[in-house]
């Protein structure tokens, strides 16, 4: 009978002490997964949204680019065009002698 | 009518003061056009102005009083002058109590209105690129430049398949011109040889001679003109050559130079994306490893449960019960911490794809653009002419001078297994400026100075880009160096393919 009381006492001493673990276990997990996780979203976030607006940023000015050598490439092709009209007039010039 | 008015209003003044009917009558109706303006624009104002400014008399400063002592002698020539000039505008005559309660000046208010509505514009721009349709049209915008750049090189393919398709024709002719031109001087050879024959058979009187004569003649004419004809092929051949080179450059430089800016902008953010996808990475994983955690303290303490349901009395349990209850709280706070930032992430990844999606689009397009650049096109070969007749007295090539201080101009090294034809300096400068001359013409005065010298071929691209470079500006040099590499082998593969 005291061998049963002194192991009921010893379990219920060894789960009061598994008990506290856990609770010292998953409170410091939480308590340093939100510390992370914070650090994380807050550099994740700034980051992205640096590229976001730096993006947006190269587009427009890729795209600004785009439209100023609009006018020199009309030119270049007007030229171009301009040149090939007169190689083909002057083949045909040729041809008819 | 006596009145106070601003000095503006003096020749109005003088009007009123010339008692004369008609311009009282005008007066009047003058007058009730103002109020009548003014009292229109005082209620569009005052409903405007409300909404907006907060203190109307600070920004809007009264109109000062006007003493009648400072009001000039009425004249009739001068009320003759302001009728006779009816494109200046007749200034309006208000009363002292008038002019105070009308405390805004009309141009003032009406340009601070006018100030009110760009306001507005600008304030529907802005929101209008919140829109769906704003954001659209912005994107297509900034995609300008990709469909810019494809279109031009789109456009001069289609020019380069264009004059290689007259090439391929021009070629044909030049193929049987040639063909007739060998095949009739074989003609003229028999002739030759059948004429020596009947002259050592004696068969080759008078007669027979002239007829014979007047054949070769016939044949000579026909050669003649077949030449002709071939030379023209050859020269329209090389005209396209040139023609489908100047495609080949505009299309090679408008995509290196498209490339170049695209990937000097994008490839930054590109490394970026990748360092934040990677922590993207890592936080997941981090999210991962604390869902285990939770898991594992989850599975250890339903043993506990399990073990304190067998225990024979329920005071057993009672110490336990409120620190169980702590634990599952901070289970509860961990599922929750794992469902927020799982949401987070999916957040920031979501977003992380879209402006990798972007950068991935640029990437594609110098993809393209560089296909473009390094394909490879086939030019017709033109035989060069049997006889051609210099202009420029072309003495012997010397190939060991280089001109003065012309050791470290860039020029291009020969590729494997090129052969670089030796030219005269004129052959050169004539290529040069076909394909250059009208931005970067050269004078073959630059020759002057070494005129009779004799050149190597390198010698002479040297010379050229010597000329070159001292014309750029001493910054501009080191790209200027590299691009006249590039047109240096351009020549270069025009003069091959003569």
């Amino acid at each position: 009978m005291n061998d049963t009381t002194t192991d009921q006492a010893k379990a219920a001493a060894d789960a009061s002490k598994r008990v506290a673990d856990l609770l010292a276990t998953i409170r410091s997990a939480n308590d340093a997964f939100e510390k992370i996780s914070r650090a994380r979203m807050d550099a994740i976030g700034a980051g992205l949204k640096t590229l976001e607006a730096d993006m947006t940023g190269t587009e427009d000015e890729l795209a600004a680019y785009g439209r100023d050598m609009s006018s020199d490439l009309e030119q270049e092709t007007a030229q171009l065009d301009t040149e090939s009209e007169s190689i083909e007039r002057g083949e045909a010039a040729d041809m008819a002698l | 009518m006596e009145s106070n008015t601003g000095p503006a209003s003096s020749d109005r003044v003088r009007i009123v003061r010339s008692n004369t009917k008609l311009i009282e009558g005008v007066l009047q109706e003058v007058l009730e056009e103002a109020q009548n303006e003014r009292a229109a624009r005082e209620t569009a104002l005052s409903a405007a102005l409300k909404r907006t400014l907060k203190t109307d008399e600070a920004v809007v400063p009264p109109l000062p009083d006007i003493p009648n002592e400072s009001l000039p002698t009425p004249n009739v020539s001068d009320t003759v002058a302001v009728m006779e000039t009816p494109e200046k505008p007749a200034p309006i005559a208000l009363d002292k109590d008038e002019i105070r309660t009308f405390k805004k000046p009309p141009e003032s208010a009406w340009g601070k209105f006018k100030g009110l509505v760009g306001r507005g514009i600008e304030t529907a721009r802005e929101e209008f690129k919140h829109t769906t349709l704003g954001r659209f049209a912005a994107s297509v915008e900034r995609a300008g430049v990709r469909f810019l750049d494809r279109r031009f090189i789109d456009k001069a393919e289609g020019k380069f398949a264009k004059a290689n398709e007259r090439a391929t024709k021009t070629e044909g002719r030049f193929t049987r011109h040639d063909a007739a031109v060998k095949g009739l001087g074989a003609e003229i050879q028999k002739l030759d040889e059948t004429v020596k024959n009947f002259e050592a058979r004696g068969l080759l009187d008078e007669k027979v001679r002239a007829k014979a004569a007047r054949e070769r003649a016939s044949l000579e004419g026909r050669v003649e003109k077949e030449t002709r004809k071939r030379e023209a092929a050859r020269v329209a051949l090389q005209a396209h050559n040139t023609s489908k080179l100047r495609w080949e450059n505009a299309i090679k430089d408008r995509a290196r130079g498209a490339t170049s800016r695209v990937e000097n902008r994008v490839a930054p953010h590109r490394e970026r994306a990748a360092e934040l996808s990677a922590q993207c990475e890592q936080f997941r994983d981090e999210i991962k490893a604390h869902g285990e955690v939770r898991d594992s303290v989850a599975q250890e303490l339903a043993k506990i449960e399990r073990e304190l349901e067998n225990a024979r009395f329920s005071f057993e349990r009672s110490p336990l019960k409120k620190e169980i209850t702590a634990i599952r709280a901070e289970l509860k706070r961990a599922d929750e911490a794992i469902m927020t930032r799982t949401a987070e992430l999916g957040k920031f990844e979501g977003r992380l794809g879209k402006t990798t999606g972007q950068v991935e689009k640029w990437s594609m397009l110098t993809g393209d653009l560089e296909r473009a650049a390094s394909k490879e096109r086939s030019y017709h070969i033109a035989p060069k002419a049997p006889t051609v007749t210099p202009s420029y007295e072309h003495r012997a090539i010397d190939t060991t001078s280089t001109p003065a201080g012309a050791e470290h101009i860039p020029t291009p090294a020969p590729e494997s297994g090129e052969t670089i034809k030796d030219v005269t300096p004129e052959e050169y400068v004539t290529i040069w400026n076909a394909l250059y001359g009208s931005d970067e013409p050269i004078d073959l005065r630059i020759f002057d100075k070494i005129k009779g010298a004799s050149f190597q071929f390198q010698a002479v691209e040297k010379m050229i880009a010597n000329e070159l470079l001292n014309r750029a500006p001493l910054e501009a040099r080191t790209n200027k160096g590299a691009e006249l590499v590039e047109r240096a082998k351009a020549v270069r593969r025009l003069i091959a393919s003569l």
